[in-house]
Order: C-alpha cells, then structure tokens, then sequence
C-alpha cells in the first residue's frame, strides 16, 4: 500500500501564521489589560479595606476624646480623659486638672515620613512601666508648645508606645496640586473652640510609568467634647 | 496535531481570555463603586461632623447641594482628586423628637440629612445617604421664665 503525503501549501502556511499572529495579539493585549486592571484592583481594594479601617479608627478615638490639646499639620494631640468634667467638678485640685501619663489619657497622632519616601500615620501612647513613679501627673494646659515639648521629652526618653496606624500614604491632591505631605485637618486652630478631627491623605500605586492614587479625607466630630474651665480662664 | 487543530485551539483559547477578561473588567466596575460609595461615605461624615461640631445657635435650617467636583470642607477646602466625581445634597430642617418610653417628651433639634451622589449614565445616582438629629442641649436650650 502506498501513502502519499502532502506538505502544507505555502498559502496555508502564511494564512495560519496570520491567524496565529493575530490571536497572539489579542491574547497578549488581554493579559495586559488584565495585569492594569489587576494594579487598580489592588489599589482600590486598599483604599477601601484600609480607607474604612482608619474612619473606624479615627471615629472611635474621636468618640473618647474630650478635647484636643495641640493642633499641628502632621502631629495632633487628642486627650481623653477616664472622668468627664461633670464627675470631678471643675477647680485647680479636681482631678479634671491633672492629667495622669499612665492612665492612657494622650494619644498623639502623628504623620511620619520614612526613609523610602512614604508616609505612616502613627499613634503615640504614653507607656505606664516606663513613666519613673511620681513623675506621671502633669497639669492641664492650653499652651500647645508646653505639648509639643512634652511629647519630645517622651519620646526621647522611650516613654511612649510608638503604633503605626498606617502604612505607604502619601500627599493628598487639592485643589490640583499635590500637597507636601498628609495632614490633619480640624474645624477651629483653637483647641478650646475646636470639636472635630480629621486627615486628608492618599493611597499611591505605580502601574508601570502612570500613578494610580486615591484621595481620602475624613472628618469626626468630637461627640462628647468637653471644654476646660481653663480656657474659660485664659479667655479663649 | 493538524492545522485545524490548532486554530480551533487558538480560537478556544481567546473565547477562555475574554471571558475571563470580561469577568474582571466587570469586578472591576463593582469595586469602582464600592470605592465611590467608600468615598461618599466619608464626604457624607465629613458634612454631617461639620453640623455636630457646631455650637447650637450657628445651625439653621438650609438646603444646599454642592454640585459635582464642588464639594468643600467646613474650613472651604476643595475636596481633593477622588472626590471631583461625587456631589452633595445637605438637608438641615428643624425637627422634634419624640421618645417612646416618655409620652409628651420633645427633643427639639435639627435633622441633618446629607446625600452623596455621582453620575451614572447621564443620571444622578445616589451612592450614600446619612441621617442624624443634633439635639438641643440643656446648656443650649432657653432659660425657662
């Protein structure tokens, strides 16, 4: 028996890579569309999962905070004290006048650049062991340098905890331009008139040259504020 | 493996990828409007935070809508990059409250009831909806003659 074989015709084997070629394109054009639109998905689930988280966050510490006492662009100071001041009274010997370090009354707030560039929102608690017995009350006060001093002092001396919130923020856009770093955002500089915090920043993702980025910006108001007689005496 | 084969194949193998394509592309669209209404979430909290924060007598009853890519903070910030694509509806009305267990008892106040809202072809559509009643407290209320 005899076979006969015959090779393919150079048509055919033109139109198949044609078709071949064709199809590779499209395959190719489709794994890259997916690969984009898989970047944006990363992105917005983070915006969303960790956009949500930080609300919670920031809305609970506002639930517990009574006031804040320093108010600056990347370190806010929120205290929130155990006793309201309709419990202790008001007067220079009322426990509403002091306020006890190891009591977890401060909760610094801060926005940190770290060494690749990014941002982390961290926050700052006062750590009980490390506070030297005696040395844990201090008094209230309306000056928002007297915190700031007292939050290096803290910090250079390892006394508070040091909780990073969140991680790989970056300036928010506003207004078109990019702004120079997250910020906290509040409805009065006056930390006796002030009831409500905030932050405006931006979660970044690269995809290949172009720059995904979702802006956030969220405010709470302070529910249960409560105004020092303090600033009744110092006239704010 | 004949000629034939092989492109039926091929042709297989790009019905698979644009099936799969079109299922992400379309979880994609879902998470676009999650992170939409993520974002409502937080305009609506922010205006509604504005009112609670304000001392009693500064409220009065308005009804403003801030049109797409308008929308400002208390302090008049333009709402950054995200948010151009979202508008506002803020509802502030003066409203009684009543309380179940204590028949005869008013709480005066304000409602305040903000919407969040986009376009979604050519349509508005509303992406979130928060309501909350700021009460007249009794350090705020008048002093009784």
């Amino acid at each position: 028996m005899s076979m006969t074989r015959r090779a393919f015709t150079l048509i055919e084997v033109i139109i198949a890579t044609t078709i071949t070629t064709m199809i590779a394109a499209t395959v190719i054009a489709l794994i890259d569309g997916l690969t984009g639109a898989l970047a944006i998905q990363d992105l917005r689930s983070e915006a969303i999962v960790r956009g949500a988280g930080l609300q919670s966050h920031i809305g609970l510490l506002s639930l517990k905070t009574r006031m804040t006492l320093a108010l600056g662009e990347q370190r806010v100071l929120l205290w929130l004290p155990a006793e309201t001041l309709a419990e202790s009274g008001s007067g220079s010997d009322s426990a509403f006048d002091r306020i006890d370090l190891v009591d977890d009354e401060l909760h610094w707030l801060e926005f940190a650049q770290e060494a690749d560039l990014t941002w982390t929102l961290i926050e700052w608690t006062v750590k009980p062991e490390a506070v030297p017995a005696g040395e844990s009350e201090v008094y209230f006060s309306s000056d928002a340098a007297f915190w700031d001093n007292l939050f290096v002092q803290l910090r250079d001396t390892e006394q508070l905890r040091r909780s990073p919130i969140a991680v790989n923020l970056a300036p928010p856009l506003a207004a078109g331009v990019i702004a120079a770093a997250p910020r906290f955002v509040w409805q009065s500089a006056d930390c006796c008139e002030n009831h409500s915090i905030g932050a405006e920043f931006a979660f970044v993702a690269l995809e290949g040259d172009a720059e995904l980025r979702s802006d956030m910006r969220m405010e709470s108001a302070l529910a249960f504020f409560d105004r020092h007689p303090i600033c009744t005496e110092s006239g704010s | 493996m004949t000629l034939m084969e092989c492109l039926v194949a091929m042709v297989v193998l790009t019905i698979s990828a644009a099936i799969m394509a079109s299922s992400v592309q379309a979880g994609l669209a879902a998470q676009e409007d999650a992170l939409a209404m993520t974002l409502a979430g937080t305009a609506a909290e922010s205006r509604i935070s504005d009112y609670l924060a304000r001392s009693y007598e500064t409220i009065a009853a308005a009804d403003v809508v801030e049109a797409i890519g308008t929308m400002t903070s208390s302090g008049g910030d333009p709402f950054s990059g995200s948010y151009a694509r979202l508008g506002r509806h803020t509802q502030v009305t003066l409203a009684n409250l009543t309380v179940p267990d204590f028949p005869g008892l008013l709480i005066h106040g304000y409602l305040i009831d903000v919407t969040v809202f986009d376009t979604w072809a050519g349509a508005q559509r509303k992406l979130v909806s928060l309501q909350r009643f700021r009460p007249r407290t009794i350090e705020e209320s008048e002093p009784t003659p």
